[in-house]
């Protein structure tokens, strides 16, 4: 109980300790007055009774020293001091601070934005219960470059029904509805769901149910879910909401729940990544042709299914594969496109699918920021060295003083805490807003990007590196009082002492560390840089300068017929095209770098000997006849379509070269016949060829054509392939972009209802089809820039500090007759030995390393010897700069001023 | 005669003493220093600096009260006395060295 009433006693202390002071002060003064009464009584004089009773009393000052450890935590006072002080050095090398404090903070926030993508898209668990049992099921053509791609309705039948490894699935449609409820027509998307859609995610509405079988049949579907965002905004949350109506598409469909906020919703589109979160879900009504084998092929939807516990995705995979063994049995004569392509049937895990692209990337990414860390901690341990050496005279006095070591040691690390405290701080923010601007520039095309966060796991893991960094240096400072006696650092005079051998050994190997890392990182960076310049140099097969699109989508309620969808179309273009600054206009079912293709088997007759072969499988895209010179593709041989090509002329097709090409080897294919069977009686009937244009990239720049392309006129297969929608492409005098609201205003003269969507020009589309290797190109390169201006830093700073170290000697050199140059060749020759060391073992490293960047490189290889050599170069010259500064400032030593001071 | 200083002294020894000379009434600082020298015939004589930390630290735990008053030099001067606390520890203290010195002179005896 003791101790309790003493740490009160101390706590009260804290607060009164002014009158304690001059309690105490008075307090021994009556002792000393005492004392000296007591000798004037003995019969000393005034003086002697003086002198004896101070000599009595010993030093006062440490009287009041020790005794006033006893009322106080001295521990804590002592703490508070060493922070004051800590303040106080800071003050006065402000210089230094900053630099150690922005290092740390560019490299730890670089580590928590690094570490913040990794986490959220690597490692933390997905936002539904026992996500990493969901797959998504696949159907593959890999034979024609379709490694994934949807599935039809039967395939999910089979895939349901037939295996049993799934204990639930659904099958879904992205559907952008026209929504008029609201004040402005706007595109909406949607999921058409099979019921199953919400118990296999396993998250529930919060409000009202989800669709039930009964609902899910034609006639009776139309129910909807919304999503939370969409009953905030569009109902303002009203609490009636289940029952009231929804317009979608001109229809009227009844709310009957809302999920929870924040619901995370299974988007894909083979092109790039679709970050837009659904906001309606209405059912999938499988009708009965849907059902049936002659839809096999319309492969449009997605399936996601939840494996049983206890299955694997291989397990999975097998059963997958042998079902679609045992149909291709069943359906062998009917489809060789089926075998030829390679057809099958895969599963992925859900995690896998959405990160597999990016996974690479994200490991380089973090291998990168590793070596950031490491280079901002070789600088920082550098710049302490140096200025530990520079504080030695400091340091040896107050010990010869009688500053205990252990005090003086947990002085030095307190200042280096607090240094590290305030760089990792820094960098925490830096690293938040190094996230929101890397999410505001890729979050659209970064897979799972709603969800990427800073949250807890990723704010511990940023302390725990500034405390392990805060740890780590605290400890360098202390080498320097290491020795037992102070008097060798006071005997050489001045702060000029120079370091042992084996500190300065240390600073060469940190030097030399850092430039081998920065080379590595530069080197990098290069080689993603110029592979990015060879994709943009390729060539695509058609123009992209100031082309505008702009997709629309008719609702099938108010355009029925193929014939409605064309006449607008026409009567659309036609406006379109008197517009001021349209040079040309058109339209066409499937962009390229836009929407994935419809793809079907075809067969070719010969014309001669009216025999009939299949070919194989072609993408199938729907096009108003001015859309080849609009977009500037090749005539190679016959004509483009013409008015002649109307609905009731002979049916008419444009292939592409590669088509021509494989199926015409060596042969005029103008005239040839083809048939490429639809649901529509127009789609029965043998299309004749009349042009042959030039090959198109469609999805990627990287990959070669290895698909065929068929061309149908808009007025001929109007209905073709379930499309309602079509993308409008302008070619534009001006600005693209500024024609946007004119395009629109112009449809909605036509049809007021109408919105226009996925506005882009054609320069953005392809530039966002680059995501996959800018992304990691920006990333590298900015991390190697990092590296490079840490590296600066540190050679200048430490060049700096050497140069202050032996001013007295240059200044004796001077002095002694050498020359300016001569100086200068010293210091800067110093600087650049370990420079050149660095850079020979970055170059051994980075010949090592740069397997692992092959995947993320397009037309170079990893050892490309010009960019090495750039790379050092660059680090070269960018060295000698920095080794130039302090060496100037050496060649300008008066020789005079430094003599005669210290 | 030996002067007595901190290391020598085992600082709870000490304490006793100054618990057992503030017994017998309150005292100020140097009247506890002159008590002690007197009562050991000139071989106590406590440095300051070892006479006050002690002081504040019983203070501190409370076994001693401070009080502001008037000392015979007509002079302001900081007395003690024992508090409650400040007995029972003195009693505590005398038995355990009586115990201690017992044991002591008990082995060397017989050794």
């Amino acid at each position: 109980m003791d101790w309790l009433r003493q740490l009160r006693f101390c706590l009260f202390s804290l607060f009164r300790r002014r009158q304690l002071e001059a309690d105490m002060a008075e307090e021994m003064q009556a002792h000393l007055d005492h004392e000296i009464a007591a000798n004037r009584a003995a019969g000393m004089n005034e003086e002697e009774a003086h002198q004896a009773a101070h000599r009595e009393f010993g030093g006062m000052e440490q009287a009041k020293e020790h005794a006033r450890d006893q009322s106080r935590f001295v521990w804590l006072e002592q703490c508070l001091q060493d922070l004051r002080y800590a303040f106080r050095q800071f003050s006065r090398n402000p210089g230094f601070s900053l630099c150690v404090v922005l290092i740390l903070a560019i490299a730890i926030g670089a580590n928590t934005a690094e570490f913040a993508l990794t986490h959220s898209l690597l490692i933390k668990p997905l936002p539904w219960p026992q996500a990493d049992r969901l797959v998504y099921v696949y159907n593959t053509a890999a034979n024609y470059g379709w490694p994934l791609g949807p599935i039809s309705v039967p395939d999910y039948l089979d895939r349901r029904d037939r295996t049993d490894c799934f204990a639930n699935a659904t099958l879904f449609k992205t559907v952008f509805f026209n929504c008029s409820s609201g004040s402005s027509p706007q595109q909406v998307l949607g999921l058409q769901v099979t019921p199953s859609f919400f118990s296999t995610l396993g998250v529930a509405p919060i409000q009202g149910r989800p669709f039930t079988d009964a609902e899910a049949v034609s006639g009776k579907d139309k129910v909807t879910v919304i999503s939370y965002s969409l009953w905030q905004k569009q109902f303002a949350g009203s609490d009636d909401i289940l029952g009231s109506d929804l317009h979608l598409d001109g229809e009227s469909y009844r709310i009957i729940g809302v999920m929870p906020e924040g619901f995370l919703s299974p988007n894909i589109s083979l092109f790039g990544v679709n970050n837009l979160n659904a906001q309606v879900w209405t059912p999938y009504a499988f009708t009965k042709t849907a059902m049936s084998d002659q839809w096999r092929s319309n492969w449009s939807s997605w399936m996601i299914a939840r494996l049983k516990t206890d299955v694997t995705v291989e397990q999975a995979q097998t059963q997958v594969d042998i079902v679609q063994q045992r149909n291709a049995a069943r359906f062998h004569s009917k489809s060789v496109s089926r075998q030829e392509g390679g057809f099958g049937g895969v599963i992925m895990g859900y995690r896998e699918q959405n990160v597999q692209h990016i996974r690479p990337t994200l490991l380089i990414l973090q291998a990168a920021v590793g070596l950031i860390l490491l280079i901002a901690c070789a600088n920082i341990g550098n710049l302490m060295l140096a200025r530990t050496i520079a504080r030695s005279r400091e340091l040896s006095t107050r010990i010869a003083l009688g500053c205990g070591r252990l005090r003086l040691a947990r002085q030095l690390f307190t200042e280096s805490l607090v240094m590290v405290a305030a760089g990792g701080a820094l960098g925490v923010l830096l690293g938040y807003w190094s996230l929101e601007l890397i999410l505001r520039m890729a979050g659209q095309s970064l897979p799972l990007g709603q969800i990427i966060a800073i949250d807890n796991t990723v704010v511990g893991f940023a302390l725990l590196l500034a405390v392990g960094t805060g740890v780590f240096f605290g400890f360098v400072p202390l080498i320097s009082l290491r020795q037992p006696h102070p008097s060798k650092a006071l005997r050489y005079g001045g702060t000029r002492v120079s370091a042992g051998k084996s500190i300065a050994m240390m600073r060469a190997v940190l030097i030399v560390t850092e430039v081998a890392l920065a080379l590595i990182l530069l080197a990098a960076s290069g080689l993603t840089l110029r592979s990015l310049v060879n994709l943009h140099h390729v060539p695509t097969g058609f123009t992209t300068d100031r082309i505008l699109t702009a997709k629309i989508t008719l609702p099938v309620t108010e355009y029925k017929a193929g014939h409605d969808r064309s006449s607008f179309y026409t009567e659309a273009l036609r406006n379109i095209r008197a517009l001021p600054g349209v040079i040309s206009a058109s339209a066409i079912s499937h962009l390229p770098f836009g929407d994935e293709s419809i793809s079907s088997d075809y067969t070719i007759r010969d014309q001669v000997s009216g025999k009939s072969s299949p070919g194989r499988n072609a993408q199938i895209k729907i096009v108003d006849p001015a859309y080849f010179q609009t977009m500037h593709i090749p005539l190679r041989r016959g004509r483009f379509f013409s008015a002649t090509d109307s609905a009731d002329a002979t049916p008419t097709v444009i292939i592409d070269r590669f088509l021509a090409q494989r199926c015409f080897p060596g042969r005029d294919p103008i005239g040839q016949q083809i048939k490429c069977p639809d649901r529509t009686p127009a789609g029965n009937r043998w299309c004749t060829i009349v042009g042959v244009v030039g090959e198109v990239k469609t999805a990627s720049l990287a990959k070669d054509v290895v698909k065929e392309t068929l061309y149908f006129p808009l007025v001929q297969r109007p209905g073709a392939f379930i499309a309602p929608s079509m993308t409008f492409v302008l070619k534009s005098m001006v600005e693209p972009t500024a024609l946007s609201a004119t395009l629109q205003k112009t449809i909605q003269q036509i049809d007021p209802s109408l919105p226009i969507y996925d506005v882009h020009t054609m320069d953005e589309r392809i530039a966002d089809s680059l995501t996959e290797y800018r992304a990691p190109t920006i990333l590298l390169v900015a991390f190697g820039t990092a590296a490079l201006a840490l590296t600066i830093m540190g050679l200048y700073a430490v060049l700096a500090y050497l140069v202050n170290q032996r001013t007295r000697e240059i200044g004796i050199r001077i002095a002694l007759g050498a020359q300016a140059r001569a100086i200068l060749t010293m210091v800067v020759s110093q600087g650049m030995k370990l420079t050149v060391i660095g850079i020979v073992l970055g170059l051994t490293a980075s010949f090592g390393l740069n397997r692992y960047l092959q995947s993320l490189l397009f037309g170079i290889t990893a050892n490309d010897p010009m960019t090495y050599i750039g790379a050092a170069c660059l680090l070269m010259g960018v060295a000698a700069v920095a080794c130039y500064l302090p060496a100037r400032r050496a060649a300008k030593v008066d020789p005079a001023v430094t003599l005669r001071t210290e | 005669m030996t002067i007595m200083s901190k290391i020598d002294l085992p600082q709870g020894t000490l304490d006793l003493l100054v618990l057992r000379v503030l017994n017998s009434g309150e005292m100020h600082g140097w009247g506890i220093a002159q008590r002690l020298e007197l009562l050991s015939h000139g071989a106590l004589k406590l440095q300051e600096g070892t006479l006050y930390p002690a002081l504040y630290r019983m203070e501190a735990k409370g076994w001693i009260v401070p009080e502001w008053a008037q000392s015979e030099n007509n002079r302001r001067a900081k007395y003690y006395r024992l508090s409650k606390i400040g007995r029972k520890r003195l009693e505590e203290a005398q038995q355990s060295w009586d115990r201690l010195t017992g044991v002591v002179a008990t082995v060397l005896n017989n050794a």
